[in-house]
């Protein structure tokens, strides 16, 4: 796993905390869309953050999967922090964000169809050239039954995988959420990702849609990471052995202590598979 | 054609048909109407309204949670986003307050607000070493006055010559909402970021019109006469002190030492 275990999302209000905590194998991601400033505390506080840490840059805004190709601006702020942070990991979202100038600050759905997937794996190796490395490409979490589908998605992202050479991040709380949400199988799809591929796990908390209740689980990333998501990792990892995981926790954020023990749980399964291995 | 081939501008049509109270156009979400829809319609608006409250901090302090929300909903739906750096996001948004105002109970909201954009773009400007007057100590009066002096990337001002709005500002930030306790004057306010804190600063009037000489890279002696010009009664010596001593300037000397992160003034 190269060092990193399991991690954790970096929130500045926990600045100082990170930077003293020592635990083995301890990483944090950033968006680091948060840190494209010319100068200051932003960009500064990022560079403190990886001389002690292994940091990965998890982006949100690339748009993917979006009509045009990545917005060239975007993508050279991407790579002179690429090139002077030396981050641990670079990963994006299967999904979009922008159409001409707008950018909508959301990760939205699309029709996986071939002419799809010859468009988002352009953009993967534009990104991936710009960046002079391998991007890890995340499954977002689904809310519509969008019609049109031609590729399965984890078909769609093992040809990604396959015409790119671009890594997966396994969002196991997006794969438990979508599966609630449409209605298909969250082990059955995370049993076809393929094992080599995987160079992250994601694990998040969700909540229930304040109007539709449990008919509609919403990736709010604000509460602990569910039993139902815990139980398919642990079978994702039992498949695939050990991978650097990260517990996202964006809202209705806890002190870095209870942030850490949510983290300790990943870990502990972690250090298991490790033994075994 | 493929019925998928304008699909983006599809979807993001009824997004916005959405946030205007009406039902998407069935074709753009594959004839599907469902109250998940909402999750995307919802999800950016929140960002953005997220960001705008972020960003303009004096103007939801005045207002309210309650009353901004709405407002910033109401610029985000008129103005979406460009740049996915949504820490910059907002720029016209005192534009917007100004071109409401006559509607306003408030007048003094956009004055708030570009001070506080002001602060944004501080903020996140580019570091450059200060200028220190000693830099300049061994030049004469007239190689000094011909010499055009470079703002640091990270100075911004802005006055009104009606309004207090320094204090204005101050007082909001505070949350010590009582205009009529403070003297009703114009005012100008210096905003500097030396080292990771945005600074705030009370500039003589005439301070102004030799920030704008500056920027306009007018030689020294032309700036400060515009000063003069602007209030023949100011103090060049004084005005000049507080500009070095408040880090407005950038250092004609190269090779930068990057400032020291200071936890306690991170965003």
């Amino acid at each position: 796993m190269d060092g990193l275990s399991a991690g954790i999302g970096f929130k500045p209000v926990h600045f100082m905390p990170a930077m003293q905590a020592r635990h083995e194998g301890l990483w944090f991601e950033v968006h680091p869309e948060n840190y494209l400033a010319d100068g200051g505390p932003r960009p500064r506080m990022l560079a403190a953050l990886a001389a002690v840490h292994p940091v990965s840059l998890h982006g949100v805004s690339m748009s993917l999967a979006g009509p045009a190709p990545p917005e060239p601006a975007h993508l050279q702020r991407l790579a002179a922090l690429v090139r002077g942070l030396r981050p641990a990991l670079v990963s994006e979202h299967l999904a979009w964000s922008r159409i001409g100038t707008r950018y909508e600050p959301d990760l939205l759905p699309f029709v996986r169809n071939t002419a799809a997937l010859q468009r988002v794996a352009r953009h993967v190796m534009a990104m991936q050239d710009a960046l002079g490395r391998p991007i890890a490409v995340e499954n977002p979490s689904h809310y519509l039954p969008l019609p049109g589908h031609t590729w399965e998605e984890v078909d769609f992202l093992q040809e990604l995988v396959r015409r790119t050479g671009c890594a997966l991040l396994v969002d196991v709380n997006n794969v438990h959420l979508g599966a609630h949400n449409l209605g298909f199988d969250a082990a059955d799809w995370l049993a076809r990702v393929p094992a080599d591929a995987v160079a992250e796990i994601h694990l998040a908390g969700h909540s229930i849609d304040p109007l539709l209740g449990d008919a509609l689980w919403i990736d709010s990333h604000d509460a602990p990471v569910a039993d139902g998501a815990w139980a398919l990792y642990q079978g994702l990892l039992d498949r695939i052995g050990p991978r650097p995981t990260l517990i996202e926790w964006d809202s209705q954020l806890p002190g870095f202590e209870r942030l850490m023990q949510e983290r300790q749980r990943a870990q502990e399964r972690l250090a298991r598979h490790a033994v075994a291995a | 054609m493929s019925p998928h081939r304008d699909f983006h501008p599809r979807f993001m049509r009824a997004i916005d048909r959405w946030r205007d109270g009406e039902p998407p156009e069935p074709c753009a979400i594959g004839g599907l109407a469902v109250p998940a829809f909402a999750v995307y319609a919802n999800t950016g608006l929140r960002a953005c309204t997220a960001a705008l409250e972020a960003a303009y901090p004096s103007v939801v302090s005045w207002l309210g949670e309650l009353a901004f929300e709405p407002l910033a909903a109401q610029f985000a739906r008129s103005h979406p986003p460009v740049d996915s750096r949504l820490f910059l996001y907002g720029e016209g948004f005192a534009h917007h307050l100004r071109a409401m105002e006559p509607q306003s109970e408030w007048p003094c909201l956009a004055n708030l607000a570009r001070i506080d954009r002001c602060r944004t773009e501080a903020h996140a400007a580019c570091d450059a070493p200060v200028l220190a007057s000693a830099e300049l100590a061994h030049l004469s009066a007239d190689a000094l006055g011909a010499r055009v002096l470079a703002l640091a990337p990270a100075t911004r001002w802005y006055h009104s010559a009606a309004s207090p709005v320094l204090d204005l500002w101050t007082m909001a930030r505070q949350g010590d909402m009582a205009p009529q306790s403070i003297r009703w004057r114009g005012q100008a306010v210096l905003i500097t970021r030396p080292d990771d804190e945005v600074l705030m600063h009370e500039l003589p009037l005439a301070g102004i019109a030799l920030l704008e000489a500056c920027a306009r890279e007018r030689p020294l002696a032309e700036a400060a006469a515009a000063a003069q010009a602007a209030d023949p009664d100011i103090d060049l010596q004084a005005l000049f002190a507080q500009l070095f001593s408040q880090c407005a300037f950038r250092s004609l000397a190269p090779n930068p030492n990057p400032t020291t992160l200071n936890p306690q003034r991170l965003p």
